[in-house]
């Protein structure tokens, strides 16, 4: 944008005629997710999502009659590249916003290092770590914070209560990944299972990129725990998985939400884990927008969505895109201070991820009427904090197959956590 | 437990043995830090994950207790040969000409790009999934009290051991080997002696990519198959080749083993968060009490 500025006041001042508006201009949204990496397997399918809502939006007329166009950089699952990359897009594509990233630290280092100093917005879609939400109530993330997934504080909870109410468990050894999801989830269950008064009986953390694991495992073994909580990434996931297993570790596992993929119950081999598996992701609350992008996803790549986060990562698209058209914004600043007006007013016209629902976005952003965007993911409130609330999905492994059984739902979790005396 | 956490990590420290070697090797002789070995290493993985799942109809028919069969056996042979084929091509590519140039420094940089390149065009060729070489858990057995392993492992240390021993009888034993100590000793003299240089970085490839590609499969064998793998094993490598001395190949079989065994053992002490930092610390330690590392030669 600043560039067409330039070329303009350069143009004036020759004393040429200013050229007309009209002439093709783009819009750019920065992504930085894994395309490889621990979380490649997740970041290749959730990339395609944003790529979706962005041909909606074009296709309804694209943003302040520009085209949207997604600036989408690898993250490598690893903070230091990942800075890199938010870094050129910023000064180099000069985003306003930027999608990602989806480990918890590497969202972090683009937080505190990227987007908060440079006054971009960022809206992780997967980034689960209740450490968020402590550094916005320090202030530190200056408001530019979002994500469309809820933080861990319910899913460590709601992990504790599947343990101890339906796997009937007693004695868990947790392994996790040292870096702010894995601490920050691990921490959470470990309050909330003790809460209940039984026992975690080792905390192991793990480095990614470690030649083996077979310390860490023997070291969790010991102590003989009933099940195994693992905390980690799919990569190195499966690697400790297959080590726990080949070191005849107790066969009940409590997977979360990153190792909710197909690809990491065909690597550790669907035969050991089959009826084994006690997991939990932050789930979609059923919306009218959720079926709707599930078609048009199916429309677009031949298959359905087989990733957690998907759906988050389409919405926080759709909501950056929203904002810019509702405040004709192309700053960081102004995306920031117009999200909560297209989520979360009570007297806006419900809006539907769509193409026909951007196109009526347009249309009534233009007269200066409110809107109300329903999310795929949920409805979307964002706390003072940039945190949303959802439900979390109990899942298993069933023949190979990943199937959720039960749907748990904010007000249930948050029932749980009063009973446990936790905050 | 202090004897599970010593047996993780002399399979470790076996792996780690052969890969630095290779590594040491091309320093000695080709005198220049291969940041490429890491990708040998990967690309050997691989090789013979090609041959096993291209023999994988014959599945079932394994060595006693072991998780593979004759498929791997040809595999190991097969990706000896075509990672020194990788090799030489690299060489011929990159090195061989900046090797003229006589600049040092151009040629680690150069390795460096390399080797993004190598790693690269697995994720491009392979995908950048995990694989395995086989689909079944081994299910570790207790050999001493308190000390459990699967068969694969003991096969991993045992080829190990055998393969040092071949290494050293090669080097001291056969024309070509003397010849290779010649040339890392002095070039120039070696040279005046009629020993032909380019055969001997030729041979110097060969065996060095030989032993990567053997780490990569046994890597494969005890742990994943992955497209960074050699990339993430790069630095523990030369953590060893210093450790144990640049140039020395007995050298850097102990700082294989030493890193190996240091770094789970450190688990006994200390959070395995740090992990990581261990193999390191042990590094600068050494180097600052004997600088040419171990079993280094004090002058060069």
């Amino acid at each position: 944008m600043r560039k067409t500025y330039l070329g303009l006041a350069v143009s004036v001042a020759l004393g040429a005629m200013p050229l007309a508006a009209h002439a093709a201009c783009t819009s750019p949204i920065g992504v930085v997710m894994p395309l490889t990496g621990s979380l490649g397997v997740l970041g290749q399918e959730n990339v395609k999502t944003a790529q979706l809502a962005a041909a909606q939006f074009n296709k309804a007329g694209g943003i302040n009659g520009c085209t949207l166009q997604l600036k989408i950089a690898d993250s490598q699952t690893q903070p230091a590249i990942a800075v890199d990359a938010a870094k050129k897009l910023v000064d180099i594509s000069h985003v306003p916003a930027i999608v990602g990233a989806l480990s918890s630290g590497v969202s972090m280092a683009i937080l505190t290092s990227v987007t908060a100093p440079s006054k971009v917005v960022q809206i992780s879609p997967g980034s689960t770590s209740p450490a968020f939400t402590q550094l916005a109530k320090e202030g530190k993330t200056g408001g530019y914070w979002f994500r469309t997934a809820p933080s861990d504080a319910l899913q460590g909870v709601a992990m504790a209560y599947v343990a101890h109410s339906q796997a009937k468990l007693k004695r868990v050894a947790v392994i996790y990944l040292n870096n702010p999801y894995g601490i920050g989830l691990a921490n959470r269950f470990k309050q909330a299972f003790t809460a209940y008064g039984d026992t975690v009986t080792a905390m192991v953390p793990y480095n990614p990129k470690q030649p083996s694991y077979r310390s860490e495992v023997t070291q969790a073994l010991q102590g003989n725990p009933q099940a195994l909580f693992l905390v980690g990434y799919p990569t190195e996931g499966a690697t400790i998985m297959r080590e726990w297993i080949s070191n005849g570790g107790a066969n009940t596992y409590l997977f979360p939400d990153a190792l909710n993929s197909p690809q990491f119950v065909n690597n550790v081999g669907a035969k050991y884990l089959d009826g084994h598996v006690w997991g939990t992701v932050p789930g979609s609350t059923k919306t009218k927008s959720l079926p709707l992008v599930k078609a048009a996803f199916k429309r677009m790549y031949g298959h359905g969505f087989t990733q957690p986060y998907d759906t988050n990562t389409y919405d926080a698209v759709a909501v950056i895109a929203l904002a810019m058209e509702a405040g004709k914004c192309s700053t960081g600043t102004c995306i920031k201070d117009h999200i909560r007006d297209v989520t979360e007013n009570p007297k806006g016209t419900p809006i539907l991820a769509s193409i026909k629902g951007f196109k009526k976005a347009r249309m009534l952003l233009a007269e200066g009427k409110p809107i109300r965007y329903i999310g795929a993911s949920g409805t979307l409130q964002f706390n003072k904090y940039g945190d949303v609330t959802g439900p979390e999905v109990v899942w298993r492994v069933k023949k190979g197959k990943i199937v959720d059984v039960e749907t748990m739902s904010p007000g249930q979790i948050a029932k749980i956590t009063k009973e446990l005396g936790l905050k | 437990m202090f004897g599970q956490y010593l047996a993780d990590g002399i399979i470790l420290g076996s792996t780690l043995a052969l890969g630095a070697i290779g590594l040491t090797l091309t320093y000695n002789i080709l005198n220049f830090a291969n940041f490429a070995h890491g990708s040998l290493l990967t690309w050997g993985a691989y090789f013979a994950w090609i041959i096993v799942v291209a023999f994988g109809g014959v599945q079932g028919a394994t060595f006693g207790p072991l998780s593979f069969g004759w498929p791997l056996v040809v595999a190991l042979l097969f990706t000896a040969v075509m990672t020194s084929i990788l090799a030489i091509i690299v060489d011929w590519l990159v090195f061989r000409i900046l090797r003229k140039t006589n600049i040092q420094v151009s040629l680690v940089i150069a390795s460096f790009g390399a080797s993004l390149l190598l790693r690269n065009l697995v994720v491009v060729i392979f995908g950048p999934e995990p694989q395995y070489y086989s689909e079944n858990i081994q299910i570790a057995r207790e050999i001493f009290p308190g000390v459990r392993v699967t068969p694969d492992q003991i096969f991993v240390v045992c080829l190990s051991i055998i393969l040092v021993i071949l290494l050293h009888l090669f080097m001291t034993r056969t024309k070509l080997g003397k010849a290779m100590r010649a040339t890392a000793d002095n070039t120039s003299l070696a040279q005046v002696t009629g020993i032909n240089i380019n055969n001997i970085v030729r041979w110097t490839w060969i065996v060095g990519a030989s032993l990567a590609a053997v780490a990569g499969v046994f890597f494969g064998l005890t742990v994943q198959i992955l497209p960074e793998m050699g990339f993430n094993l790069l630095l523990f490598l030369f953590a060893a080749a210093i450790l144990g001395g640049v140039g020395s190949i007995y050298g850097a079989i102990l700082g294989g083993m030493v890193i190996g065994i240091a770094a789970d053992l450190s688990v006994l002490f200390i959070s395995p968060a740090y992990k990581p930092a261990v193999a390191f610390t042990l590094m600068i330690l050494v180097l600052l009490i004997r600088p040419s590392g171990i079993l280094g030669e004090k002058t060069r």
